[in-house]
C-alpha cells in the first residue's frame, strides 16, 4: 500500500463546536493519511471524535483548522455548494442505519445520486442494476427497504456508495446493526469492491472483526489519534493478486 | 343556555390544564418546550386555528343576532298584540270601520275575554316638526293609533311600566322613542299630523315612551313608528264618525264571518322569509362549516405528523419509565397551548369579523323592522367565547384520537423497528381500477354535459340548492379518493417528459413516492383543497349569472314600466299628484312622468285577486302594459288605452282575466265584443277593446280590467276598499335614484308614502343573493387560507420529520435546491391539483346548470361564463400555494449533511 499514491490527506486538523467556556474540541490536531485503494478502520471509545473526523474528512462537515486535501485538491474552506458537488462526485457513504429513503425502491435509491449528478435516466438505471447485482440484490431491485432485511438494506446501501465510482466510500459503523452472518456478508463485499475497484474505504467502527478487513487500523481517544496498527491479515491479502 | 353549553369544554379544558400544570411541573416543560422549540411550525398552527375559530365565530353570532332581533321586535312591536281584525276586511261591514254596534257583535265573537282585544283607530300618517321648509323635519308612514287610554290600561296593565296616562287631551300626541328620535322632539314640543285632507293638524308632545306593544307597534300597514292620541282626536283626522274605530288588536280573535289578520305569525315568519339571515345561513355556513372540517382534518394530520418525529424519543423515554398516559398528557398539554392561544386570537377576529359582517350586511341589504339585525357587546362577546370554546374543544379532541393512536401499546410496545410484510397488490389494483374508472366517467359526463340539449333535459327547472348540494357532496369525496390515483398518473406522464432533466425526474420521483406511501393524507389534503375551491369557482358562476339575470330584466316591466309606486287609501288622481311633484324642484327635463290609477278590488274573481283600474290621461299616455296583438296580428298599443278615456264602455283586459270572463272567443273578432259581468255586485256590459299580456305583471301592476276612471269611481261609489295606485317614471334609472329622496319627501308631504322601487320590489330578491354568492365566495377563499396555512405546516414538520433522510441526501451529495423541490413538490402537486380539480369542476357545474335556465330566462343570448375572472381567481389560488410551499421547503437549507450520522432510526 505505501507505494499507492495518497488520496486523502488531512494535516492539523481541528474542530471546535461552540466558543468560549462552552467550546468543546471534538478533534484535536489530526493528522490523516489515505492511499488508493487502502481500507482504513478508525476505532475508539463513543464520544472520542471518530464521526465528527469522518465527517470533516468527507467534506460535510468544515474543520476550525488544519486542512483535507484530496489528491492534492483543498476540500477543506471549500463552500458548501461545491463541497455538495464533490461528494456527489469522488465519494460515497454507508451509515449505521443504512439511511435508505423509505419511499423509494431499492434500485430507485441507489439511482438517485445518480440522477442528482445529471445521468440520463436509463443510464441511470442501468448502472444502478449493475450496481445491485453486485452486491447480489438485483432481484429486490423493486423492494422498498422495510421489505428488506437489515444486511438487504446495508447492501442496497452499498449499492448507492459505489454506484458513482467514488474515490473514496466513508462508513460509520456499516454493520453495527447486523448480526454476525450479515455483518460478514457486507465485510467481504467491501473488500471485493476495494479489491477489485480500487476504491479506497475509511470505516469508522467498534467491531474489531471489522477492522480486521482493514490494511491499517487507527485508534483514536479524546480527539487524538493515539496508534496506529498495521493489519497482518491486509499485508497478506496485499501480497495476493 | 347556549352561552352555558358553549363554555363547558373551555371551562373544564382551563381547569384541565391548570390541573396537569400544577400536578405534572415536568410534564408542563416538556410540552411548553416542544411548542416552543418549533416556533415556525407552531406559528403556523395558531393562525391555521386562529382563521378556523374566526370563521365560525361568525355563524354562531348571526344565528345569535337574529334570534336576538326578532325576539326584540316582537317585544317592542307587538307584546300581546298576536292579531289585528281591520274594519276594511270585514266583508259583512259596509265602510272601512266599525260602528259601535259592529265593534260589540265582533267582540262578542272573541273566544276568549272580549277584553283581550282593544278597540282602535288607526292609520299611517306623515308627522311633522318644524316651522318652515328649511328646518322642518318629517317622518312619513307613522301609525298613529287613537284609542281610550283608561281601557288600554285595562287591556295591557303593563303599559303603567311605560307611563301609560289615565287621559290624554285632544291636543296632545304620545310618540315612541323611534319616532321621537327621528323627529328630534321632546315632551312639550309641537308636532302636527297631516290628517287625510293633507292639513296640519297641531299636537302637543305630552311624553315620549319606549316601545313595547302598543307603543311600538307598527300595523298591518308596516309603518315606520308609532304616535298615540285620543280616540276623538285619531277620528277627527280620519275624518270618522262618532264612537267608530278602525280596528282592534290583541291577543284573542273573534269567530268567522269576522276576518283576522295573524300580525305576531306574519311578522315572524317575515323575519324568517323576507330577511337573507335566515338563507344566509347557507351561505355563510357551508364555507364555514367546510373550513371547520378542514382545520380538523389539517389538526389531525398535523398531530399524527408530531406524534411520528416524537417516536423515537417517546419510546426513549417508555424504556426509561414514563408512563404512557403521561406521554399522552404532554402531547393533549402542547396541543392545548397552541390551541389556547389560537381560539383567543380567533374568538377575537371572528367577533371584528362578526361586526362587520353584520354592520354591512345591514347596509347592504338595507333592512328595518322585523328584518334588522342587531349586534351588542353581550352577542358578540358570546360567540365570540362559544367559537374558542368549540375551538379549543375541537383541537383537544383531534389530539385525543392522535393520542390514543400514537401511544398506544403496539406502538408502543418495541423499541426496535419491525419489518413489514410486503402488501399485497390486490387491493391496491382494486382501488387503481376504481380511480380509473371514475375518470372515464367524468370524463363522459363532461362530454354528455356539453351538448346543450343534454344540460337542457338534466338541469332545467330544477331545484339549484338540491343539485348543487348533491354534486357537491358527490364531487368532493370523489376527487378526494380518485384524485390520488389521477395525481400520480399526472406525475408519471410529467416524469415521462422530464426524463432528460435527471436531477428535476429524481426529485419529482422522490415526491411522487412519498405521495403514494401516504396516500390516505394525501386524499384528505386533496378533499380539503377541492371542497374550498369547488365552493369558490361555482358561487362565481353562480353571481355572474344571477347579476346578468337581473342586467336582463327590466324590472320597470312588472309594474308596467315605472320605476316608483306607490299607495293610498284614498282617491288621488293624477293632477293631485302632479301637484305634490311639483315641489320637488324638478327641472323640466328631469320631470317624471306620473299617473295614478284608481283601483278596486274585483271582489267576484275571487281567489284570483284581479283589480279594476280607472285609467286616466295620464296613465294611458304614461303606462307601458304589453297589449297583445289581435286575432290580424296587429298591435295598436296606444289606441286602447286612449279609447278607454272616450268610451266608458271600453274595457282592456288582462290575459287571465279575459279566461275568467269566457275565453279567447271574446275577443278577437274583427269588431270588439261586448260581454256582460259582474263588478262587486252591479252587472256592467262593457266592450273589450285591447288585452294585457300578464304573464311577466306582477304587484303592483296587478292584472284585471282597465276601464275609464270615471266609471271606476261610479262604480266603487261606496266601496270601501277603493284606494289609488301612483306610479312614477324617469327617463333613466340614474335620474330615478338621483331624485328618489326628494320624491319621497315630498310625496310625504302629501300622506303619500312609502315611495317604493320597483327594482327593488322585483329585483331585490336577486340583489341580495348576487350579494350573498359574492361574500360566499370570499368566505370560501378565506377559508382557503386555512387549507394552505395547513400544508406550509405539514411541508414544515415533513421537512422536520425527514431531516435524517434529507441529511443523508445531502451527504451523497444532492444539492440543497434539489432537496427543496422534493420538498416543495410534494406540498405544491397536492394543493395544486386538488385546487385545479376542485375549481374546474365547481365552475363546470354551476354553468352546466345556469346556461339552459339562462336561455328560457333571457332568450335569444348566450349564458358566457366570466372566464377571465375564473382564470384569475385559480392563478391567484396556485400561486399562493405554490409560494407558501415554496417558502416552507426553504427549511431543508438548514439541513446539515452531518444530521445522516446524528440519529438513531426508529
Amino acid at each position: 500500500m505505501k507505494d499507492q499514491p495518497v488520496l486523502l490527506e488531512a494535516q492539523a486538523v481541528r474542530k471546535i463546536y461552540g466558543i468560549g467556556d462552552q467550546a468543546i474540541e471534538a478533534v484535536k490536531n489530526v493528522n490523516f493519511e489515505l492511499r488508493r485503494g487502502e481500507i482504513v478502520s478508525i476505532m475508539g471509545p463513543s464520544g472520542c471524535g471518530k464521526t465528527t473526523l469522518l465527517n470533516c474528512l468527507a467534506g460535510m462537515d468544515d474543520v476550525t483548522s488544519g486542512s483535507v486535501r484530496m489528491e492534492g485538491f483543498q476540500v477543506s474552506g471549500l463552500a458548501e455548494r461545491a463541497r455538495d458537488a464533490f461528494r456527489a462526485k469522488y465519494l460515497g457513504f454507508v451509515f449505521q442505519f443504512y439511511n435508505l429513503v423509505p419511499v423509494l425502491s431499492a434500485v430507485e435509491n441507489v439511482e438517485l445520486p445518480l440522477l442528482c449528478n445529471g445521468v440520463a435516466r436509463s443510464a441511470a438505471r442501468e448502472r444502478s442494476l449493475q450496481a445491485l447485482t453486485r452486491v447480489g440484490l438485483r432481484d429486490r431491485a423493486n423492494h422498498r427497504p422495510d421489505e428488506l432485511s437489515g444486511g438487504q438494506q446495508q447492501r442496497v446501501a452499498l449499492a448507492r456508495a459505489i454506484v458513482h465510482q467514488p474515490r473514496i466510500v466513508f462508513a460509520d459503523e456499516p454493520t453495527g446493526a447486523l448480526d454476525g452472518d450479515s455483518n460478514a456478508m457486507v465485510m467481504d463485499l467491501i473488500d471485493h469492491i476495494n479489491r477489485h475497484d480500487g476504491i479506497s474505504f475509511v470505516i469508522v467502527t467498534h467491531n474489531p472483526k471489522v477492522s480486521g478487513y482493514a490494511h491499517r487500523t487507527l485508534y483514536m481517544d479524546n480527539g487524538k489519534l493515539i496508534s496506529e496498527r498495521r493489519s497482518v491479515s491486509a499485508e497478506e491479502r496485499a501480497l495476493t493478486p | 343556555m347556549m352561552l352555558l353549553i358553549g363554555l363547558t369544554p373551555l371551562v373544564l379544558l382551563l381547569l384541565y390544564v391548570v390541573w396537569l400544570n400544577l400536578r405534572f411541573p415536568h410534564i408542563r416543560r416538556i410540552a411548553a418546550r416542544e411548542a416552543l422549540l418549533n416556533k415556525p411550525t407552531t406559528l403556523l398552527t395558531i393562525v391555521g386555528l386562529s382563521i378556523s375559530t374566526a370563521l365560525i365565530t361568525p355563524l354562531l353570532s348571526m344565528l345569535t343576532t337574529y334570534s336576538a332581533s326578532t325576539d326584540r321586535f316582537v317585544r317592542e312591536h307587538l307584546g300581546n298584540i298576536a292579531y289585528e281584525v281591520p274594519a276594511i276586511q270585514q266583508p259583512v261591514l259596509p265602510n272601512h270601520y266599525y260602528e259601535p254596534e259592529d265593534m260589540r257583535s265582533m267582540l262578542q265573537s272573541v273566544s276568549g275575554e272580549a277584553s283581550d282585544l282593544l278597540p282602535i283607530i288607526s292609520y299611517a300618517l306623515t308627522l311633522s316638526r318644524g316651522s318652515d321648509a328649511s328646518t322642518e323635519r318629517l317622518l312619513p308612514s307613522v301609525l298613529v293609533v287613537g284609542t281610550d287610554m283608561a281601557q288600554a290600561l285595562d287591556w295591557d296593565p303593563g303599559l303603567r311600566e311605560l307611563n301609560w296616562p289615565e287621559r290624554l287631551a285632544e291636543d296632545r300626541i304620545i310618540l315612541s322613542s323611534a319616532a321621537a328620535n327621528q323627529l328630534n322632539a321632546k315632551p312639550g314640543d309641537s308636532v302636527r299630523v297631516l290628517d287625510l285632507d293633507n292639513r296640519k293638524v297641531g299636537f302637543i308632545v305630552d311624553r315620549v315612551v319606549a316601545e313595547r306593544g302598543l307603543t311600538g307597534y307598527l300595523g298591518v300597514q308596516r309603518a315606520e313608528a308609532t304616535a298615540i292620541v285620543s280616540a276623538d282626536a285619531a277620528r277627527k283626522l280620519f275624518h270618522l264618525p262618532e264612537d267608530t274605530y278602525t280596528s282592534a288588536v290583541g291577543s284573542s280573535f273573534p269567530a268567522p264571518p269576522w276576518q283576522t289578520v295573524y300580525v305576531k305569525e306574519e311578522a315572524v315568519r317575515t323575519a324568517s322569509d323576507a330577511n337573507p339571515t335566515s338563507y344566509a345561513a347557507y351561505f355563510f355556513g357551508v364555507p364555514i362549516i367546510n373550513a371547520f372540517v378542514m382545520s380538523i382534518i389539517l389538526t389531525i394530520n398535523l398531530f399524527r405528523l408530531i406524534a411520528e418525529e416524537r417516536k423515537t424519543g417517546m419510546r426513549t423515554m417508555r424504556t426509561l419509565g414514563v408512563s404512557r398516559l403521561d406521554l399522552k398528557r404532554i402531547m393533549r398539554l402542547e396541543a392545548l397551548y397552541c390551541a389556547g392561544l389560537a381560539c383567543s386570537i380567533g374568538g377575537l377576529a371572528g367577533a371584528a369579523l362578526t361586526a362587520w359582517i353584520v354592520k354591512g350586511y345591514s347596509r347592504f341589504f338595507d333592512f328595518a323592522g322585523e328584518s334588522e339585525l342587531l349586534l351588542n357587546p353581550g352577542t358578540l362577546i358570546e360567540s365570540a367565547i362559544i367559537g374558542m370554546s368549540l375551538g379549543v374543544g375541537v383541537v383537544f379532541a383531534c389530539m385525543w384520537v392522535v393520542s390514543q393512536r400514537a401511544l398506544s401499546y403496539r406502538e408502543m410496545g418495541t423499541v426496535h423497528a419491525k419489518r413489514r410484510v410486503a402488501q399485497t397488490s390486490s387491493g391496491s389494483h382494486l382501488h387503481a381500477g376504481l380511480s380509473g374508472i371514475l375518470l372515464l366517467l367524468v370524463v363522459f359526463l363532461v362530454s354528455l354535459t356539453a351538448i346543450p340539449s343534454v344540460r337542457e333535459a338534466w338541469f332545467e327547472g330544477g331545484d339549484f340548492a338540491t343539485m348543487s348540494i348533491t354534486a357537491f357532496l358527490l364531487i368532493v369525496p370523489g376527487i378526494g379518493y380518485a384524485g390520488v390515483r389521477w395525481l400520480e398518473w399526472t406525475c408519471r406522464i410529467a416524469l415521462a417528459v422530464l426524463r432528460r432533466a435527471s436531477g428535476a425526474f429524481g426529485m419529482l420521483n422522490l415526491g411522487l413516492s412519498q405521495l403514494k406511501a401516504n396516500r390516505v393524507r394525501t386524499g384528505l389534503l386533496l378533499i380539503l383543497f377541492c371542497s374550498v375551491s369547488c365552493l369558490a369557482s361555482f358561487s362565481t358562476v353562480l353571481a355572474d349569472y344571477n347579476n346578468r339575470l337581473i342586467e336582463q330584466t327590466d324590472s320597470r316591466t312588472a309594474t308596467g314600466g315605472f320605476d316608483y309606486y306607490a299607495e293610498d287609501i284614498r282617491v288621488v288622481s293624477s293632477e293631485q299628484l302632479l301637484v305634490a311633484l311639483n315641489e320637488v324642484g324638478f327641472p323640466q327635463e328631469e320631470f317624471p312622468q306620473a299617473a295614478s290609477l284608481v283601483r278596486l278590488p274585483w271582489e267576484e274573481s275571487e281567489w284570483r285577486g284581479y283589480m279594476i283600474g280607472g285609467v286616466d290621461a295620464a296613465y294611458a299616455s304614461a303606462n307601458e302594459l304589453p297589449i297583445v296583438p289581435d286575432y290580424s296580428g296587429e298591435s295598436h298599443a296606444s289606441d286602447p288605452w286612449m279609447t278607454l278615456l272616450e268610451d266608458p264602455d271600453a274595457i282592456i283586459v288582462s290575459t287571465g282575466a279575459l279566461s275568467f270572463l269566457g275565453g279567447w272567443g271574446l275577443f278577437g273578432a274583427q269588431e270588439a265584443t261586448t260581454v256582460t259581468f259582474n263588478v262587486n255586485g252591479h252587472e256592467v256590459s262593457k266592450r273589450i277593446v285591447g288585452v294585457v299580456d300578464d304573464e311577466r305583471l306582477s304587484y303592483p301592476a296587478q292584472p284585471g280590467i282597465w276601464m275609464n276612471a270615471h266609471e271606476v269611481l261610479r262604480l266603487g261609489e261606496r266601496a270601501k276598499k277603493r284606494h289609488s295606485a301612483i306610479f312614477l317614471r324617469f327617463d333613466n334609472a340614474e335620474l330615478a335614484r338621483q331624485w328618489q329622496s326628494d320624491t319621497a319627501t315630498a310625496l310625504a308631504r302629501f300622506n303619500v308614502s312609502p315611495l317604493n322601487s320597483a327594482v327593488n320590489e322585483n329585483a331585490g330578491y336577486f340583489l341580495n343573493i348576487g350579494l350573498l354568492l359574492s361574500l360566499f365566495e370570499r368566505f370560501n377563499l378565506v377559508a382557503l387560507a386555512i387549507g394552505i396555512t395547513g400544508l406550509a405546516v405539514v411541508t414544515l414538520r415533513a421537512a422536520k420529520l425527514r431531516k435524517r433522510e434529507l441529511g443523508v441526501l445531502r451527504s451523497i451529495g444532492i444539492p440543497p435546491r434539489l432537496l427543496r423541490m422534493y420538498i416543495w413538490t410534494e406540498g405544491f402537486l397536492t394543493g395544486a391539483f386538488g385546487s385545479l380539480l376542485g375549481y374546474a369542476a365547481g365552475g363546470y357545474f354551476a354553468y352546466a346548470i345556469c346556461e339552459p335556465q339562462w336561455r328560457i330566462d333571457a332568450a335569444g343570448t348566450n349564458f358566457v361564463p366570466p372566464t377571465p375572472r375564473l382564470f384569475i381567481v385559480l392563478a391567484i389560488i396556485l400561486f399562493t400555494v405554490a409560494m407558501t410551499t415554496f417558502w416552507t421547503a426553504r427549511s431543508v437549507y438548514k439541513v446539515s449533511p452531518i444530521e445522516s450520522t446524528k440519529y438513531i432510526p426508529s
